[in-house]
């Protein structure tokens, strides 16, 4: 096998053609080029192992991030046992993890203006750990989730957690609101 | 990329979903796989 560094097939049109939203025109172009081009055929086999790796490392509740209600409920049904929080600006809560949660899913409320592009900074003992980044719209219900392992949350010391949203308005970061869990430790039934 | 590769929601739900059109959907999409395959793979430019 020769290859010659064809960059033809992007990650772009590796994406849609995974997620199934091209024609069936433009996957034909896409498989015959697969089938002639090692450095495309290389390129694909992998983007489809990143792809296969998703659901289950979501499905592991291992890994946090921003989430949405399609999300959780997917995982629901993949058995993922999930604890929510409905947090507003300012709150200052227990943070109840019990020792069989798996994820913990923070709605958080607030005033989100029309920004679209937030971030997410999580600081324990006034330390960051997480910083995370993304676009997503509150929705109709007014609220971004987050969601975040909770086999993590356990294995913390009697912390305070706190959570830090901001909003992006172009170069702009705006504060969106400050939300604290108080962790005491895991609870067990 | 949740959405689409472990929700199995095609664009223009999400798009519904997220009030941004199905386009944006994809370029979001394109530049969280983006990220992800450097951040796995290592960072090599196509």
């Amino acid at each position: 096998v020769t290859t010659s560094g064809c960059e033809r097939l992007a990650l772009a049109d590796l994406a849609d053609y995974a997620a199934g939203e091209l024609s069936d025109a433009e996957s034909a172009v896409i498989e015959e080029h697969l089938f002639s081009c090692a450095d495309c055929g290389a390129r694909a086999a992998t983007f489809d192992a990143l792809v296969r790796a998703i659901p289950p490392a979501v499905g592991s509740a291992e890994v946090g991030g921003f989430v949405t209600d399609a999300i959780l409920n997917r995982l629901a049904r993949d058995g993922v046992r999930v604890r929510s929080f409905a947090l507003s600006p300012g709150a200052v809560v227990p943070c109840a993890v019990w020792d069989d949660d798996e994820l913990m899913a923070l709605r958080l409320r607030a005033d989100f203006g029309g920004s679209s592009e937030f971030t997410l900074s999580q600081r324990v003992a006034g330390t960051e750990v997480v910083r995370a980044t993304g676009q997503i719209a509150a929705g109709s219900h007014g609220e971004i989730i987050y969601a975040m392992s909770a086999a993590w949350v356990r294995q913390l010391p009697v912390v305070d957690v706190e959570v830090v949203l901001t909003a992006h308005d172009g170069a702009d970061e705006r504060p969106i609101g400050s939300y604290t869990l108080v962790h005491g430790g895991s609870l067990h039934r | 990329v949740l959405l689409t590769f472990y929700a199995d929601r095609e664009a223009p739900r999400i798009a519904e979903d997220l009030g941004v059109s199905p386009g944006a959907v994809r370029v979001i999409r394109h530049r969280a796989m983006t990220r992800l395959r450097d951040c796995v793979v290592g960072g090599v430019k196509q």
